[in-house]
């Protein structure tokens, strides 16, 4: 009785001062909203899905909002001239989209300020797949830059092992196939054995024959995959590669013509490729978490770089059907329930 | 005048008739209100198996339309199971195809009167499939007999209590003026005139004791008269006379001591009765609300710990209420009774509010307290009430109030647990203690302090005495503790942790308990009457114990039957037999000891042996947890079953041994 006495006065406290805080914010707010926040977007070829989503969020939520839309058009070089107008044009933040225009326009992890970058204004990433691991920010929970905040996008491998073990309950080995040249790859084949271990599953691995300048062959693929699918994982498991993303329909062809139905964490896989089975985060989620740390520095004036980096915590699971039937590979029915089926 | 037994024989006949109206109306509302149920149960019951049957069908579909072949679906059997998991009714689920052939279904078997369905059709043509489903026949009949269990123990609840106030009622308002009555009539029969009739109600026996009175008074005026007319008359010259004069003020004279002196043992029974009730209704639950509230306690194994507040209160208990009885003289018992109401109220109210086992502990502590007071209390009234002639009967109403409350607690406790959760069980316990003390504060007149004294005080050296004393040791170690200790450790720790740890909800275990106060009713005065009409104490007090011993090893024995409930609802019936056979003997010997013991110091040392034997019961929840670490509660109990069992081998040995010595069998 007493505990909870005391709880509640602290309550009462704590309530009381969160009013002291949150009042003069409150009537300053009814100022800033009077005047539109400007919001700079700088996308890689116009607003498409994740763009559109982060907008809607940001309307939805109630924050008058005027965006100033710009796109590249797959150009890079045009990048240091949006950097000239935002310079020029001050906005109260910059949304930057995906991992090239982030990294072109803030700079790496480490940029004080410079010519070159916008370190002293607002910005928030926008479907950026690793931050941390492409340098962007300093580590996977907190950007550790002033200006920067933004939101992990990745499915926790976790997840991604349940969902393998859900499909075959007796899931004992899966494979993968990289190029040892790319350090990401390398560092994700780690931390995936790490993570199967503790599901009591086995990590096979076969890497890519690289070429005279040091990046896999595309005609190596198809080998690799007979190597190993003699060692008969239950999945073929694709990591973070420029390689393989830029050879999907082979990378991902060349697994079924092996016999290996492929388990993928992003959507381009099994969308353009013939990957079985994803399980990722939809183009709208990743739109809507970017909205969110947008909104806490819009609307509460919050500072990017102390605002904790959210996780997803939820994700589409889509069966390329066509691919399971040629496989044989079933959905058992209790992933069916959940699942979105293609084709 | 009235013959005192067959007045009683005439409100026990309509007690007993009243009861067995309100048992028929009851049951037969309680029957069909279940009938009503069944009927309009049943038919929702097979829609809802159609509708689970539908939700699968969609699922197959859903596969055959992505190109899944029928007879290669994966996983029907676990998705099946997983919905069937939340509509128990229903039994099994087969996919069949269109030869009729079963081509999955789900893991659990259907029994050979299930009820199928198979309605529900999949697909077209050479794929067409359909889904059958197997419902439980008498599932809604099943539940109910859950139902029916609390319904009946809700009724024998309702049959108690009504007995209870239909006792204090009848005590009230018939038999203790009825005796009254008689009493003055055979005292006028004498020729004596002097006191009249307390309570005046307005009934025919308050209409009646009013005619009387008036009656008594308009003598005692005449005499009155006379008496002023003989003192005006001045100092008389004959003694013939005065001696006349005389016996007349002995025989009329008003008597104004008469009125003060009585008391009604049956102005305390109500309010004794709900205070007993509030604290019975956690008895069902406590020990699980201990473990939920657990954290650690420097230097004390968890298992200690969560049997903490259980022996904690015993102890204190114990130790409080010899202490309580030096109060008792001071303050006069209905303020003693009122002061010990305090501490119960509060520690009830405040247990539904402990967050941890620290402050359960102390608010636990403090109901210990208020026990100890309020029980002194209510003992002391009751001797000075009953004066020393009705001792016994009024012992006998003390015991009746605490185990019927015990019976109406224990299960309408564990129900009230089910339904509105254990913090609020407590709040009602504490509401319950704050109407006691509103009868109190109605009912009960105050009477003088220390009229009868509160018996003798207690020292350190009484315990001396005792434990000198070959006979008392016995007594205490092989036969008191053993009881006591089962009691506490047993029917109310690790009986209700087993069927928790089982899964058996709080109402069911509350049922069971329910089952050791009703065979203590039922049996208690018969079986202590048998015992002093054979006169072989030893006998029973060794009988006794060898049939508790046996009846807790009944559960280890049928380790596993999944009719765990009913196999400790006989244990406890077995417990409450041998309970009844061996409590009322081992009071008799314990008199024939101190009998023999002599002196100023024999109440002293009956005292000091009360103390002693709570040893057994402080040691029991402490003893069962600490086993039951180590063994789990099943085998537990069957240790404390071998171990009464064990003591009352000894005992009876001793007895014969000491039979052959002295030829005595405890006669």
């Amino acid at each position: 009785m007493l505990a909870r006495m005391s709880r509640a006065i602290l309550g009462l406290l704590a309530a009381m001062l969160w009013l002291g805080t949150q009042l003069p914010a409150a009537f300053s707010q009814t100022d800033s909203e009077a005047r539109s926040h400007q919001v700079y977007i700088a996308t890689y070829r116009g607003c498409e899905e994740v763009c559109e989503a982060f907008k809607s969020y940001l309307i939805e939520r109630g924050l008058a909002v005027d965006f100033i839309e710009r796109s590249i058009e797959r150009d890079a070089s045009r990048i240091p001239d949006l950097i000239e107008e935002v310079r020029a044009l001050r906005p109260d933040l910059l949304v930057t989209w995906g991992t090239a225009i982030s990294l072109d326009m803030v700079g790496p992890y480490g940029t004080t300020e410079s010519e070159n970058y916008i370190t002293d204004i607002p910005t928030v990433y926008l479907y950026v797949a690793d931050p941390s691991g492409a340098g962007l920010v300093e580590r996977p929970d907190i950007s550790g830059r002033p200006n920067l905040a933004g939101a992990n996008i990745q499915v926790p491998l976790e997840a991604q092992l349940r969902i393998m073990q859900s499909y075959q309950p007796e899931l004992q080995r899966i494979g993968v196939v990289y190029g040892a040249n790319e350090l990401n790859s390398v560092a994700a084949v780690t931390a995936l054995k790490v993570a199967a271990s503790s599901f009591g599953v086995e990590v096979v691995e076969q890497q890519l024959e690289l070429g005279p300048d040091g990046t896999p062959l595309p005609e190596a693929i198809e080998p690799a995959m007979q190597a190993i699918a003699e060692l008969k994982p239950d999945f073929l498991v694709t990591v973070s590669s420029t390689f393989i993303i830029q050879n999907i329909k082979a990378f991902t062809g060349a697994a079924v013509k092996a016999g290996l139905p492929v388990f993928t964490s992003a959507e381009l896989p099994i969308r353009e490729g013939d990957a079985m089975l994803a399980l990722y985060a939809s183009l709208s989620s990743i739109g809507q978490i970017a909205g969110y740390q947008a909104e806490q520095i819009l609307r509460d004036g919050a500072i990017p770089g102390e605002l904790p980096t959210p996780s997803l915590q939820r994700f589409t699971l889509l069966i390329n059907m066509p691919v399971a039937l040629e496989l044989e590979r079933y959905p058992p029915m209790l992933v069916l329930q959940f699942a979105e089926l293609m084709g | 005048m009235i013959e005192e037994r067959s007045l009683q024989r005439l409100s026990y006949g309509l007690i007993a008739l009243t009861l067995a109206l309100l048992t028929a109306a009851l049951s037969v509302a309680a029957l069909s209100s279940l009938r009503t149920f069944e009927r309009v149960l049943e038919p929702q019951l097979e829609a809802k198996a159609i509708v689970v049957a539908e939700v699968i069908a969609s699922e197959v579909e859903r596969a055959m339309q992505a190109g899944v072949p029928l007879d290669r679906l994966v996983g029907f059997a676990p998705f099946a199971d997983q919905l069937l998991a939340e509509h128990p009714e229903i039994l099994r689920v087969e996919l069949r195809s269109a030869e009729g052939r079963t081509l999955f279904s789900s893991s659990g078997g259907a029994r050979p009167d299930a009820l199928w369905n198979d309605d529900t059709r999949i697909g077209q043509g050479s794929s067409a499939a359909t889904l059958a489903v197997a419902v439980a026949p008498n599932y809604v009949s099943d539940r109910l007999r859950d139902i029916q269990a609390e319904v009946i123990a809700i009724l024998l609840v309702a049959l108690f209590l009504t007995f209870e106030v239909l006792l204090v009622v009848v005590a009230m308002f018939v038999t203790e003026p009825v005796q009254r009555l008689s009493q003055l009539l055979s005292e006028g029969a004498k020729g004596y005139f002097r006191k009249t009739v307390g309570r005046e109600s307005n009934d025919e026996i308050g209409r009646f004791a009013k005619a009387f009175n008036k009656l008594i008074r308009r003598e005692q005026e005449r005499y009155t008269r006379l008496a002023e007319i003989w003192r005006d008359l001045g100092p008389s010259e004959t003694p013939e006379l005065s001696a006349l004069m005389q016996e007349l003020k002995e025989r009329l004279s008003p008597d104004s001591n008469a009125l003060a002196a009585e008391g009604n043992v049956s102005d305390v029974r109500m309010p004794l009765f709900l205070f007993f009730f509030a604290t019975e209704l956690s008895r069902s639950f406590l020990p699980m609300f201990a473990r939920d509230l657990y954290e650690p306690l420097p230097g004390i194994s968890y298992e200690v710990a969560i049997a903490l507040p259980i022996a904690l209160y015993l102890f204190l208990v114990a130790i409080l209420t010899p202490m309580a009885g030096a109060l008792a003289g001071r303050l006069g018992s209905r303020r003693l009774f009122l002061l010990g109401l305090l501490p119960t109220g509060l520690g009830l109210l405040m247990t539904a509010f402990s967050e941890g086992l620290v402050s359960l502990i102390v608010w636990r502590s403090v109901n210990a307290l208020g026990f100890a007071l309020t029980t002194i209390a209510a003992l002391d009234y009751i001797a000075r009430a009953a004066g020393r002639t009705r001792r016994a009967e009024g012992m006998a109403i003390y015991t009746a109030a605490f185990v019927t409350a015990g019976l109406c607690g224990t299960s309408i406790g564990g129900i009230l647990a089910d339904r509105l959760g254990y913090h609020a069980t407590f709040i009602i316990a504490a509401a319950v203690t704050l109407l006691s003390a509103l009868m109190l504060l109605i009912n009960l007149r105050e009477r003088g302090a220390g009229a009868t004294g509160g018996g003798v005080r207690l020292r350190l050296g009484d315990f001396g005495l005792v434990l000198r004393h070959r006979a008392f040791q016995l007594l205490i170690v092989i036969s008191a503790i053993p009881t006591q200790l089962l009691t506490t450790g047993y029917l109310f720790y690790a009986a209700p942790m087993l069927l928790d740890e089982e899964g058996y909800s709080t109402s069911t275990i509350g049922q069971v308990m329910m089952v050791y106060f009703i065979v203590m009713i039922l049996l208690g005065v018969p079986a202590a009457k048998l015992a002093d009409r054979v006169g072989r104490y030893r006998l029973f007090a060794s009988g006794g114990l060898l049939l508790a011993g046996f009846a807790a090893m009944l559960p280890t024995l049928v380790e596993g039957s999944v009719h765990l409930a009913a196999w400790i609802g006989l244990s406890m019936a077995l417990v409450g037999l041998a309970h009844a056979a061996c409590i009322p003997a081992q009071g008799a010997i314990l008199l024939q000891e101190a009998e023999q013991l002599g002196g100023e110091r024999r109440t002293a040392a009956i005292s000091a042996y009360r103390v002693l034997e709570r040893v057994g019961s402080v040691l029991g929840p402490l003893l069962a947890a600490t086993l039951a670490a180590l063994y789990g509660y099943n085998w537990t109990i069957g240790l404390l079953g071998l171990y009464v069992l064990v003591c009352g081998m000894l005992f009876a040995v001793v007895a014969l041994f000491s039979m052959r010595t002295s030829a005595d069998w405890g006669r």
